[in-house]
């Protein structure tokens, strides 16, 4: 209680402070958008002329304040790929001033990059932070033709991916479940098809990406991590539009337009993947009858009711339906939706306010000739959010807000017929809120940014259910049952956020940055690799909240008058209440799952270079990372340091594209790391006449390094009224190198009294062709 | 979970494989003790080796000279194994398996004693044995499956032994009834190489066991194959860091021919 106060009287002298200043100046805020479609434009630029030490940038709803003194001035609106625009202004009271851009076509152009965009890069005293919109990866080549904005940010430091043309990503030796996937501001629990060979977010639908490898922004909380936020369009609200693709693996179409022009506008975007008609060529019965897809549809309608008040409303809905032969199918999907409201309350002060759903659930089906089991678990969110922002002065904002989640986890369900050999059962639902209050608040003083915040975060597990207590060897000891609504546990945690930058001049930036991370919900799995079919925990009595501390340290720099852009960071994270599992752990529909768990601690470190080249025929980036990722685990490797599977000491990618002509880009990717961690034997035996390995220790040994090639060519078609049409060819793995999916001992087929490694590797030279079209 | 399979089909479609030469430590020479009383009836075998570096030949060099007891702790009768043959293997005749008895494992050997105890679970019988055609791509797979009856309202714990053509077949099977308590169960033994071919003369040992022989088991049947879980040495219920079991097993045989 004491703590809430303190934070309330933090708030009440913050914003009364804010007055006093702000008394002689006046404020011009509105939104930008793009001329030619209406879409809101997120991290656009706004500049004072002359008195150019004003500056601010849209924020996520394209909305930007700047508060300045009484005058006349040009207000200059700059976006990457747009003619900036000038505006004349006589400041004498507060002014409401929308812009729209018009984009520019072909090459990116110096005027462009030597905008402010670039220099908010060096001044802002967020770090680790990376932006990604479609345009910039329509040209990089991918795995089976299949834009995928998830795996083009797998080529950016600190980014490891999970597996051979994997969408699941490991960021600075987190695991996969610390990263928080927000799809429109709502959580996304499994963010893969096809056993995670595609991402769920298509790219057709998406408008803008940022990624926060470490010190996120107060606002964001419930992932260790990192924040990956995404953001759908809004649709055309200028006229009707389509575009789309017909790919190898998929197709998507895309279609948006005005429901009142300038006012309110809507987009649908659907794709379905259809390896499954391929496997009906074969001859072979069970191929033939094997279904293989996925499917996605994002949906999503803006209406803007005055210049005060605007809503949104988005829509996600994907699901992997995979069954490989008449006993065995696998099925699982999510489902989102977020009602938006943006409210100026007057040119000071924005506010948000989101309603969420979320709901992941998967289930695998088991039949014979006369039963059928069904066997899954499901997770299901709703959520309030409500963030202000609070323009004070040119150099000084504040960020406040909180947000409650409740969640609801089915940790296991049997659903089985008459004859089956399992019996049905459904384990107790657990239900959890999780709520966090937060204020942030950037301030510049001369050279010197500054930004720090503080997230309260507060986690109440309820019943209705039985909790246990647990020994040593996992027997349930105790257990205490709770009604409906009662409180089983409370967990507090104080995160705070700090960061800063220092511009020794113009063209450099240091900056230093510490966060705290909490995480109430538990990805927990089995495999090395995450499957569809692992479960969501909640905190409780015996889980605690993970807890990860992070200090990083970087250096930026514009080389050559903005054509060139570096950055290097290096990074310190702990990590506390880690969770692994026992050997041989049964986690499917277990009561007792918990007990099946361990617990321990993490560190990861490393460093991180960057190097992009902005303009240019040649365009594309460089980016190395050094890291070591280490777990500390009871009962795991006898309680000694092991590196955590996802550690690769050298992570390297290059990514180009170079523009022959108008009508033809060529591209190319190679990527470079060091195998992952992984536990291989150093001796062997017999049981029961089998071979049987000896292990010494987790993770001793490393894959072979995995290196490859991904090259392409773009191919512009005649513009033929209002259809435009471009072909894309690629070749994955271009120079085929067997890259090892996994490695298996086993007694060598040839001679059964010697053993052998063999490697399986998955794709050699995977060629993909996509027409893509818009119209 | 049987997720796997999903990774295995997509392998099955676009994979390749080729052996690769791994430079491996070798781990320090270890003993390896493994040995059942069965509710068969004597003659029971206890058989303790060495374990060799991976690079080296299948061949285990056998422990000699060790002293080898098991006690029947519920009537104390205690059965003295002796050394035969050259494989490491020690056996006895003055004992017989029974359902509810607890028997304790001693070995003693250059100045160490390894112990162990299992407890022999109650009797279940093999309802059926039978072949079920499967087809995953190009390959008809003939695997056998058993039908038992699990007992209702206590926990039991199974390990399943497939000879084919009195050959044991190499995989581990193991479950546990923590899902289907009380159900008639049908269970495939898959097999991932060879299949049972015509006039095959098959037999299966259900063998009902105690929950450590089972985790035991359970964490090679984990182990083995192209399984994406973490490989670890299986949970032994021996002591003093020896590796093996020792297991106290309720038997049912079922042999037929295909």
């Amino acid at each position: 209680m004491r703590k809430k106060i303190a934070v309330l009287a933090l708030f009440i002298s913050i914003i009364t402070g804010i007055k006093a200043i702000a008394q002689h100046k006046y404020t011009i805020s509105g939104i930008i958008r793009d001329k030619t479609s209406g879409e809101t434009l997120i991290g656009a630029s706004i500049r004072i002329l002359p008195a150019s030490k004003y500056s601010s940038t849209s924020n996520n709803y394209g909305f930007y304040a700047i508060v300045v003194p009484q005058g006349s001035y040009s207000l200059v609106v700059s976006y990457t790929g747009y003619k900036p625009d000038t505006i004349a202004i006589q400041l004498t009271n507060d002014v409401l001033q929308h812009v729209s851009l018009a984009p520019t076509s072909g090459m990116l152009t110096e005027v462009v990059i030597t905008s402010q965009a670039t220099k908010d890069r060096l001044t802002t005293p967020q770090m680790g932070v990376q932006k990604l919109n479609t345009a910039e990866i329509a040209n990089v080549p991918v795995f089976l033709g299949e834009k995928d904005i998830i795996k083009t940010i797998q080529l950016l430091p600190g980014i490891k991916t999970t597996g051979e043309g994997s969408g699941g990503f490991y960021v600075r030796g987190g695991n996969i479940d610390e990263n928080l996937l927000l799809l429109d501001e709502v959580p996304v629990y499994n963010a893969t098809h096809l056993m995670g060979f595609f991402s769920t977010f298509n790219s057709d639908a998406i408008k803008d990406l940022t990624l926060y490898k470490g010190a996120m922004p107060a606002q964001y909380g419930g992932r260790l991590s990192s924040v990956v936020d995404i953001r759908t369009k809004d649709g055309n609200n200028q006229e009707f539009h389509g575009s789309g693709g017909l790919g190898v693996i998929s197709s998507h179409l895309n279609l948006e337009g005005p429901l009142e022009k300038n006012k309110g506008s809507f987009m649908v975007s659907a794709r379905r993947s259809y390896a499954d008609i391929f496997l009906k060529l074969s001859s072979n019965k069970d191929v033939k009858n094997s279904t293989l897809y996925f499917y996605d549809i994002n949906a999503k309608t803006s209406y803007n009711l005055n210049d005060h008040n605007r809503i949104f409303l988005s829509f996600y809905n994907g699901k992997d339906n995979l069954k490989i032969s008449h006993d065995f199918a696998l099925y699982y999907g999510n489902t989102t939706g977020t009602f938006r409201w943006n409210h100026n309350f007057n040119s000071h002060l924005f506010s948000n306010t989101t309603l969420s759903y979320s709901d992941y659930n998967h289930h695998i089906e088991i039949a014979d000739n006369s039963s059928n089991t069904k066997i899954g678990s499901k997770i299901r969110d709703f959520a309030l959010k409500e963030d202000f922002q609070y323009f004070m002065s040119n150099d000084d904002r504040i960020n406040f807000g909180f947000t409650s989640t409740h969640h609801t986890v089915n940790p296991g369900l049997i659903a089985a017929s008459q004859y089956s050999a399992y019996n049905s059962k459904a384990l107790d639902n657990k239900y959890a809120l999780e709520s966090a209050v937060y204020i942030n608040h950037e301030k510049g003083i001369g050279r010197l940014k500054i930004n720090y915040g503080l997230r309260l975060s507060v986690y109440n597990a309820f019943g209705p259910g039985e909790f246990y207590t647990f020994n040593k060897e996992g027997d349930a000891t105790d257990s205490a049952s709770y009604a409906a609504g009662q409180l089983v546990q409370t967990y507090i945690n104080l995160e705070p956020r700090a960061s800063a930058s220092y511009q020794p001049d113009s063209m450099s930036s240091l900056k230093i940055a510490y966060s705290r991370n909490t995480q109430n919900v538990h990805l927990i799995s089995n495999s090395a690799s995450t499957q569809p079919t692992d479960l969501w925990i909640l905190s409780s009595p015996n889980v605690n909240p993970e807890i990860a501390d992070q200090l990083s340290l970087g250096y930026y720099r514009d080389l050559s008058r903005g054509r060139y852009e570096f950055s290097s960071e290096i990074y310190y994270k702990q990590l506390q209440h880690q969770i692994d599992f026992k050997d041989g752990a049964a986690l499917t529909v277990n009561n007792y799952v918990e007990s099946q768990l361990l617990y321990g601690i993490g560190r990861a470190y490393g460093l991180e270079l960057f190097l992009k080249k902005k303009t240019g025929r040649l365009t594309g980036w460089i980016s190395y990372t050094l890291s070591r990722t280490e777990r500390k685990i009871d009962d795991i490797n006898n309680g000694n340091w092991y590196a955590a599977h996802q550690d690769q000491t050298h992570n390297l990618a290059i990514v180009s594209m170079y523009q022959l002509s108008k009508k033809v880009t060529l591209s190319a990717n190679w990527v470079y790391n060091t195998g992952n961690a992984v536990t291989y034997p150093s001796g062997k035996y017999a049981i029961n006449e089998q071979t049987v390995f000896v292990y010494t220790e987790r993770n001793g040994y490393r894959m072979p390094a995995y290196h490859r090639l991904d090259v392409g060519v773009t191919i512009a078609g005649k513009k033929k009224k209002r259809w435009t049409g471009d072909w894309n060819f690629s070749v994955y793995n271009a120079y085929g190198k067997e890259n090892p999916f996994f490695i298996e001992f086993k007694n060598d087929p040839a001679n059964p009294n010697r053993t052998i490694a063999q490697q399986t590797s998955l794709f050699r030279w995977v060629p993909a062709i996509t027409y893509n079209f818009s119209f | 979970m049987k997720t796997n399979y999903i990774i295995l089909f997509i392998i099955l479609l676009t994979g390749c494989t080729k052996t690769l030469d791994l430079k491996l430590r070798a781990a320090d020479s270890q003993i390896v003790i493994q040995g059942s009383i069965t509710s068969q009836g004597p003659p029971y075998y206890i058989k303790i080796n060495k374990t060799v570096p991976f690079g080296a030949s299948n061949n285990y060099p056998a422990v000699s000279g060790a002293v080898v007891t098991v006690v029947d702790s519920n009537d104390n009768k205690t059965g003295h194994f002796t050394q035969i043959g050259a494989d490491g293997y020690y056996v006895s005749y003055n004992l017989y398996g029974q359902i509810g008895h607890t028997y304790k494992l001693s070995v003693k050997v250059d100045g160490q004693e390894y112990t162990a105890r299992s407890t022999m679970p109650g009797f279940v019988a093999i309802q059926e044995l039978s072949f079920v055609q499967t087809k995953i791509l190009n390959q008809t797979r003939n695997l056998p499956q058993i039908t038992f009856v699990d007992p209702a309202m206590e926990a039991n714990n199974y390990v399943f032994t497939l000879l084919v053509n009195n050959v044991p077949y190499k995989a581990f099977y193991a479950m546990n009834d923590r899902l289907t308590d009380g159900n008639i169960i049908t269970q495939q033994l898959y097999m991932d190489s060879s299949y049972i071919q015509k006039n095959d003369r098959v037999t299966v040992i259900l063998a009902s066991v105690d929950k450590n022989v089972y985790n035991y088991f359970n964490v090679l049947q984990a182990n083995s194959g192209a399984s994406a879980t973490t490989p670890s040495n299986p949970p032994s219920n021996i002591s003093n860091g020896a590796y093996g079991y020792f297991a106290a097993e309720c038997i049912d045989i079922s042999t037929r021919t295909f």
